[in-house]
């Protein structure tokens, strides 16, 4: 019977490994590149600190929701419960009420959204039929100190970064998260 | 008389206060320059003044030396424990001998020139300097093995034997690389050695090697140079050979059971003997508090001469003496932050095997060099 199995060969130390000096130097050489570059510009070092330097996040990443207003200044929402149909964490609550528009007919009187209980699927962004909810401010819903400051009323999801209008029939250059 | 004492009282403000304001911002230098060589930020948030308490905007960060003041702070005030069934008072007083011999050392390094006044910046003059550098070395460890042995812990225990083995073992070699340094210039005194790298000659020339290289030890005894590295790293407990202290995978070694400020002077006692083993090296190795071509009476540079009073001379050196200290503390750091540790028997074996026999034969070698060249 033949041997079967893969040899592996030692290494075997030159002299120059023996007495460590060199290959500590050597070593030293490296620790010294990345110190020298570090210290100067940052050169190797990947970290953002955090809380000062933020990353971009990408187009599709799914944040604290926002209600859209038309260009007039009223509230996008016609009240038709899609979103909260759609919702799996059933965390959207609607009232509604009658407009004088008769092309609308209703509007949304109360509209809540419990952040806590929302996982950010986006199923309600996608279910609405008016462009009414977006999820695209890229925020995080920011830590509070009690249950009931996550549950955001209609006034929170339209104002908390300001107006957001959206335009009739879509518009590909909308402004994201305008500040004023 | 009251200069003399006056004087004296100076020299170890003078020296101390370096020493402790080195090993204090050592502990942060450690931290911040191990981050630099790994590609990290380290530590960098702790601000000088709380902003929800001081009203202030914008945070004073001193690139992290803030964290010293907090890192001490946080010692103080955590519990102070000792284990139930082990020596309390032992375990108590461990922590400071384990940190004060190092301190003691610190009197007989020359740490700047003579002054126009004949006064020197050594608190000591010293004849058997060396030794008594040596012997107070060696008692360290005393309070590592104390400290393993009172605190009732396995671990404790079997960290300080790994110590002691090692600090022993080292010693050996620590004294014997040196053996050169001491042939050469014939005298165990440490301010006698520094003065002899870098003398005149009778006729008032300077006295160089080959003509232009200052008599450093470093280019007279550059096998030493490597071998006293490497035992005097050992001899610190820091890695490559932090075998005694192993945090990672043997608990904490002899300071398992320690806790608050007493495990606090057990680490700022390494960063001290840290320092220790800068200034030696520095004394022995890189002319001390010698720049080079600068002498007692001013720059001697190849024929050109430029006067200098001997005050400003010492007080140049003073200054030398501590970038030098400051220099090797940094570059003892990256070796520690660049090897990963010896495992024991490789720890051992280097030390008896390899350099007890170096430095044997670089003594035997240089005796022969120098009775051939007197
Ligand atoms: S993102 Fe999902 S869970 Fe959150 S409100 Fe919309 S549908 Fe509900
Ligand atoms: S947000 Fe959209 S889906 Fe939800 S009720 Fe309003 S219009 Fe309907």
């Amino acid at each position: 019977m033949t041997k079967k199995g893969k040899v592996i060969s030692k290494h075997k130390y030159t002299f120059w490994e023996k007495i460590y000096y060199p290959e500590i130097m050597k070593g030293v050489g490296v620790s010294l590149k990345h110190f020298f570059g570090n210290i100067r510009k940052r050169k190797y070092i990947p970290t953002l600190q955090y809380p000062e330097e933020k990353q971009e996040y990408p187009e599709i990443f799914r944040g604290r929701h926002r209600l859209m207003e038309r260009e007039d200044g009223s509230l996008r929402c016609v009240a038709c419960m899609m979103c909260a149909t759609a919702c799996p964490a059933e965390c959207i609550y609607i009232e509604s009420e009658e407009t004088d528009d008769k092309n609308i007919e209703k509007k949304a009187k109360v509209f809540v959204i419990d952040e806590l209980r929302c996982v950010f699927c986006g199923l309600c962004v996608e279910a609405c039929p008016t462009d009414a909810i977006r999820m695209d401010t890229k925020e995080h819903v920011p830590p509070e100190y009690s249950r009931e400051a996550f549950v955001y009323d209609m006034e929170m999801l339209l104002n908390k970064a300001g107006k957001s209008i959206a335009i009739q029939g879509g518009d590909p250059n909308y402004i994201l998260n305008p500040k004023k | 008389m009251i200069t003399i004492i006056l004087w004296a009282l100076l020299k170890i403000v003078i020296i101390v206060g370096f020493t402790m304001a080195m090993a204090a911002l050592l502990t942060i230098t450690d931290r911040r320059e191990s981050s630099m060589i790994q590609d990290r930020l380290g530590p960098n948030r702790a601000p000088l003044f709380s902003s929800e308490v001081w009203n202030v905007t914008g945070k004073i960060r001193l690139i992290g030396i803030v964290h010293v003041i907090a890192d001490a702070l946080k010692m103080i005030f955590k519990e102070d424990f000792a284990v139930k069934k082990g020596n309390k008072f032992i375990h108590t007083i461990s922590p400071i001998l384990a940190f004060s011999p190092g301190l003691v050392i610190l009197a007989v390094i020359p740490f700047g020139g003579t002054t126009a006044g004949g006064l020197s910046f050594q608190i000591t003059d010293f004849g058997p300097g060396v030794l008594f550098a040596f012997a107070f070395a060696s008692l360290g460890v005393y309070g590592i093995a104390l400290a393993g042995w009172s605190s009732n812990s396995k671990f404790s225990l079997l960290g300080g034997i790994r110590a002691t083995s090692q600090m022993i073992s080292y010693e050996v070699a620590l004294g014997l690389s040196l053996m050169g340094i001491f042939l050469i210039f014939g005298t165990l005194n440490l301010g006698e050695i520094v003065q002899g790298q870098q003398a005149l000659n009778a006729n008032g020339t300077p006295d160089l090697l080959f003509g232009f290289l200052p008599k450093w030890g470093l280019f007279l005894q550059p096998f030493a140079l490597f071998l006293y590295f490497a035992a005097a790293t050992a001899e610190t407990k820091r890695a490559p050979f932090d075998v005694p202290e192993a945090e990672s995978e043997l608990v904490a070694g002899f300071f398992t059971e320690y806790g608050s400020m007493k495990m606090g002077a057990f680490l700022f006692g390494e960063y001290i003997e840290v320092i220790i083993f800068s200034m030696m090296f520095t004394t022995m190795f890189l002319g001390g508090y010698h720049l080079p071509y600068l002498y007692s009476d001013g720059f001697h540079f190849f024929g050109h001469n430029l006067e200098i009073n001997a005050t400003l001379v010492a007080m140049i050196q003073l200054f030398t003496f501590f970038g030098k200290v400051i220099f090797v503390a940094w570059f003892h750091l990256v070796i520690r932050w660049t090897l990963p540790r010896f495992r024991y028997d490789q720890v051992i074996n280097l030390g008896w095997k390899m350099l007890f026999p170096a430095a044997l034969l670089n003594m035997a070698i240089t005796a022969i060099v120098l009775t051939f060249i007197k």
